[in-house]
């Protein structure tokens, strides 16, 4: 009888796991013969023994799976349970193997026991396996749970760590194994992520998944429809590489790791992913793909590798894991802002911003905006667009010749939407060659705001161009002109000069300097990150265009795809008044410039009529300036106050505004 | 390359001042004696091409035309290192040789006779250029060629090419020494009318501003004309700064002169630079800021025009622009404007808005100076007015006495009458009084 318990106690006789607790009396040939006491006891012991079938045939439920097979043919053959195939299960089963190895090991050592001593009692069986009976319970319960919850991949990391610290050192220890045998999977998982930038995930069990597919993010417009044949014809600038889109599954996440880490260690993997997929090492790599790939850790891969391994062997330290985390975050983030600065020239490409998009290179759009003059008469026909691309690169040809072609990574276009309203020369946009790494600082919605500044400048210049022909006509003619004529030529060209200069040198030229300052003081990749969003968001603050967030909200600093605290399309007060300005200069000088002379009876009502009008836009200006400057961070409104009052023509019949005061504060 | 500009040198001064400003330009660009870029110089983004084109064989050629009536100035130039940098065939001399002997007259009829031939010259240079903007003349008012040939080109440019902008540098006599030429009344005042009625701007170097500074703020005692010369090659220079080395505004000569000239005639500028160095003196190297060079530049000691100060009235700017070059951080800038306008340092219009207007500027890689910034005013005041109300005195004083007006009289001009210089007077005392009302606040009702 203590043979077949013993039998039954290592094998499962089959369907032991469906039969319930009571009805075991089968399993023995002369359950007549047996005393009360006995049976009670043999039922104890039988006990745990149908509980270690039950988790057995768990753990070999799930480790004869056929994994790929079974994925590949998911549709026609359903899993036996509702369980989902993985590799985390797979190592969770393999650690109750483990646990379970002290029990088998129990048994033999009954068995040789029982051979030695055939008069071996019941109560002794009972006793040397009875301290299996907690630790099967926990087990079981565990394993109950993964089927109630449906628990796969890293998400059985999370109930597993409260059991370490129970109290009952059987059950820790049982947990340790189990999660270190997990942890094999978990770090080997996050070491091919941080190292090498690899997801190999088949069954979707990490918490950062791979999309697939291009991030759209970074993707522009014209790259997000697939309308390619048509567009490649219509766009000559090369585009960025896509960047592969990963995130996070939150609902993976363990619970140890909090939102920050998870972000962090998303944004690691995804700048190894992007280093390692350098489009201009691509070509010489397709051979020799590991011996000539770009070294983001120069040389030290197998260190950090060793090293996220080597928290596995633990079952989970918070603080060795942060710490091991950022040691490696700091390698990457140090790695790309100097691949940044050196490679992709991060310096230069500023530049080049700056004197393309901010019109620092004003001879360049000054000519351009003068010889493509009659051309823009309808941005949407793509003649039209070919031709005005033809004049910026010709004009920019005769200007730079051949030292300098950096124009040739730009190029005009229209924008799209709001068809034929206003000055066509508003709707001029430019594309830039941003070049790999760059294109993850100066991604789409980056440029995006840097077109905006473009248009606005753009427009700004050509009024004044337009300003300056007038004065230009009037100055050539030698003929006397109204005095009246002139001085609202003046007055009007005083401020969109002022304003000019406001925007180039006290916006642009100071947060300039102030951007180049701060790239030189940073030494990670998200620094340059967080400056170059400061610079974007006080240009297009400062120059009205855009308003910044009322509220920043601290985002985590380790991201790959940020934005400028920007609200989109939500111009400032003084833009409004700028604009209505503009329009005004370019009507009047669109008439002005017929006028003969000595004025007609009609001109002069015309001249009147801008009077008044322009008189109203400067006052409104003035006042929205004024009314403005004591809100918070003001203070530049006033810097465009201080030139257009220089010498107090505006405030001295001004008793409401107090601009003098006002200035002499600031 | 658009926006050219073609210099002409006439006369003994503005070919002189003319030699002067195209030394500087070379060195300012790398290009040597012989119009060769220097092989430190190849690789600039600077634009060359305003003030020179580059001919077949890679030479660096001056849009240069140099023209007098006597061959002295020219040949000296000729037989310089600089000999080869001109296009031969850009020097223009008049065959007799015998110059305008100082007289206006002389020098616009001998210009009237020789106009084809100049012109010719002229054409051939504008045809060369891809969009002209237009001239820059560098003569004297007093002498003979430089004003008289000069008036009689000035008439015909704004005949010939009525959409092209004309700047002139224009040298006024200094009148602190005795002139050696006593129709220089005369001249100066018929050349006035020329340069108020013909050019679209006039930067005024005043012989008796630049003596006096090369005296107090160079100590040098009797300034050699090198030395003067050499100041004013630095002012052409630097005013041309911002079309050589363009940035985000005042890239060409019509964004440069629309906000400094609000109304036609008021077209005179004065400049003012500082620190002041010559070759010899490198030692007083002080600290300069942005503030200290604004500050100094709004001082009349270091303006290059010498105004009596006229207490009775309210002479004011009517524009000023500031061409800062060196290191430069744009927020120092503001400071400084800031702090000019709470001390009310500079008085200007009362009868519209105006302010200082500021260009950063790049500068020449190339030339290396002692001091870390430095700066030019370019600057339209009423108090200009004082330059030529001096000529009007003067050309009274000599009028009344009808002394030495036989000279005029033997030419085709003044044969008959003395008109000519009743209307240049009168254009000037115009010009004069506009000035004056300018300073009035309703000098636009």
């Amino acid at each position: 009888m203590i043979h077949e318990l013993l039998f039954n106690l290592w094998n499962n006789p089959g369907n032991i796991i469906d039969t319930e607790y009571s009805d075991w009396t089968h399993l023995f040939e002369l359950p007549q013969f047996l005393h009360p006491g006995e049976e009670k006891l043999l039922q104890i012991i039988i006990n745990i023994g149908v509980d270690y079938h039950k988790i057995t045939s768990f753990t070999n439920d799930i480790l004869n799976r056929n994994y790929i097979h079974q994925v590949e043919n998911q549709d026609i053959e359903p899993p036996l349970s509702n369980i989902q195939a993985g590799l985390y299960l797979k190592a969770f089963s393999h650690g109750i193997k483990e646990v379970l190895q002290s029990y088998r090991t129990e048994i033999l050592k009954l068995e040789d026991k029982f051979l030695e001593f055939p008069q071996l009692s019941l109560t002794y069986v009972l006793s040397c396996i009875d301290k299996y009976r907690c630790l099967f319970g926990v087990l079981k319960s565990m394993i109950n749970k993964i089927h109630s919850e449906n628990l796969h991949g890293c998400l059985l990391m999370n109930g597993l760590h409260k059991y370490i610290n129970c109290g009952v050192d059987q059950i820790e220890e049982a947990a340790k194994i189990i999660i270190k045998s997990i942890n094999t999977v978990f770090y080997q998982h996050l070491c091919n992520w941080i190292v090498c930038g690899d997801l190999i995930d088949p069954y979707n069990e990490f918490f950062i998944c791979d999309g697939k597919v291009a991030d759209e993010n970074f993707l522009y417009p014209e790259q997000l429809s697939d309308d390619t044949g048509y567009l490649t014809k219509k766009n000559k600038i090369k585009r960025p590489p896509p960047v592969r889109k990963f995130y996070i599954n939150w609902d993976m996440v363990p619970t140890f790791i909090n939102e920050e880490l998870a972000e962090t260690i998303l944004f690691m993997g995804r700048i190894v992913w992007i280093v390692r997929n350098d489009p201009k090492k691509d070509k010489c790599t397709e051979d020799y793909q590991t011996k000539f790939r770009r070294d983001i850790w120069e040389g030290k891969d197998t260190e950090y590798y060793t090293k996220v391994q080597e928290l596995g062997n633990d079952t989970f330290n918070g603080v060795k894991f942060k710490k091991t985390i950022e040691e490696c975050r700091v390698k990457l983030t140090k790695y790309l802002w100097s691949i940044m600065l050196e490679e992709g020239n991060l310096i230069q490409h500023l530049k080049l911003i700056r004197d393309y998009y901010a019109l620092g290179r004003g001879e360049l759009f000054q000519q351009f905006l003068t010889v493509s003059d009659g051309y823009l008469k309808d941005a949407s026909l793509d003649s039209t667009m070919q031709h005005i691309n033809f004049i910026f690169h010709e004009t920019s040809r005769k200007i730079y010749g051949e030292n300098d072609k950096t124009y040739l990574r730009f190029e005009i276009m229209a924008q799209n939407g709001e068809t034929s309203k206003g000055n066509p020369f508003q709707r001029l946009q430019l594309n830039f060659e941003v070049e790999w790494p760059l294109h993850i600082i100066f991604h789409p919605e980056v440029m995006a705001f840097y077109n905006k500044l473009f248009c606005y400048l753009l427009r700004l210049k050509k009024t004044q161009i337009n300003l300056f022909k007038l004065w230009s006509n009037h100055t050539l003619s030698k003929n006397k002109i109204d005095r009246r004529v002139w001085t609202l030529r003046q007055n009007l060209m005083f401020l969109v000069n002022n304003l000019q200069y406001y925007m180039q040198v006290n916006v642009i030229e100071a947060q300039f300097s102030i951007l180049l300052k701060a790239v030189e003081n940073a030494n990670e990749f998200e620094d340059i990150i967080k400056i170059h969003h400061e610079f974007v968001t006080n240009l297009l603050a400062k120059s009205f265009v855009l308003t910044p967030e009322e509220s920043p909200q601290g985002k985590n600093k380790h991201r790959l795809y940020q934005m400028p605290a920007l609200q989109h399309n939500v111009p400032s007060k003084v833009y409004n008044v700028v604009t209505i300005l503009l329009e005004l200069c370019d009507k009047f000088c669109m008439v002005a410039n017929t006028w003969e002379t000595t004025l007609t009876e009609s001109d002069l009502e015309e001249l009147d009529f801008f009077q008044k009008r322009s008189d109203v836009a400067i006052e409104s200006l003035l006042f929205v300036l004024y009314s403005l400057h004591e809100k918070v961070s003001g203070g530049h409104l006033l810097q465009l106050l201080l030139h257009l009052d220089f010498n107090r023509y505006f405030s001295k019949n001004r008793t409401d505004m107090n601009i003098t005061g006002a200035l002499n504060n600031y | 390359m658009p926006c050219e500009m073609i210099t002409l040198q006439l006369g003994q001064c503005g070919n002189q001042i003319g030699f002067e400003f195209w030394k500087r330009l070379c060195t300012e660009h790398g290009i040597n004696p012989e119009g060769i870029l220097e092989d430190f110089a190849t690789e600039g983004i600077d634009r060359k091409d305003v003030f020179f084109y580059q001919a077949d064989d890679e030479h660096y050629i001056p849009r240069a035309v140099l023209l007098d009536l006597e061959p002295r100035v020219i040949n000296t130039i000729l037989n310089s290192p600089y000999s080869k940098l001109y296009n031969q065939e850009n020097v223009f001399l008049s065959k007799n040789g015998g110059g305008a002997g100082n007289n206006w007259a002389s020098g616009y009829s001998q210009g009237e006779k020789l106009n084809e031939e100049i012109f010719d010259i002229i054409d051939r240079e504008a045809d060369g250029s891809d969009s002209l903007e237009g001239f820059v003349l560098c003569h004297s008012i007093a002498g003979g060629t430089g004003s008289g040939m000069g008036s009689n080109i000035l008439e015909k440019l704004s005949d010939r090419f009525p959409k092209k902008l004309v700047q002139t540098y224009s040298v006024f006599p200094n009148l602190d020494e005795i002139s050696d030429v006593v129709v220089q009344p005369y001249n100066s005042l018929l050349t006035l009318k020329r340069l108020t009625e013909s050019a679209d701007s006039v930067v005024v170097l005043d012989n008796t501003a630049l003596n006096r500074i090369a005296a107090d703020r160079l100590k040098i005692q009797n300034p050699t004309f090198t030395q003067i010369n050499s100041l004013v090659s630095t002012i052409m220079s630097v005013s041309t700064t911002t079309l050589r080395y363009p940035s985000y505004m005042n890239n060409d000569l019509m964004g440069l002169l629309a906000p400094l000239i609000p109304t036609p005639r008021l077209h005179f500028l004065m400049t003012g630079y500082t620190p002041l160095s010559t070759d010899t003196d490198e030692v007083s190297v002080r600290k300069t800021t942005v503030l200290d060079v604004m500050r100094r530049l709004l001082q009349p000691k270091n303006m290059m025009v010498s105004t009596a100060q006229d207490r009775s009235s309210q002479h004011c700017y009517i524009s000023i622009l500031n061409i800062i070059q060196g290191e430069v951080d744009p927020t120092q800038v503001h400071k400084s404007l800031q702090r000019i306008r709470e001390r009310k340092l500079a008085q200007f219009i009362p009868w519209g808005p105006a302010s200082i207007q500021v260009a950063l500027s790049r500068k020449s890689p190339y030339v290396s100076t002692a001091h870390r910034v430095s700066g030019l005013m370019l600057a339209n005041h009423t108090n200009i007015s004082s330059l030529f109300d001096r000529a009007l005195i003067q050309y009274d004083k000599l009028r009344k006495r009808e002394a030495f007006l036989d000279q005029f009289k033997k030419e085709e001009m003044f044969k008959d009458n003395l008109d000519e210089l009743d209307s240049s007077r009168e254009v000037v005392q115009d010009l004069v009084d506009e000035y004056i009302a300018a300073t009035k606040e309703d000098y636009c009702n």
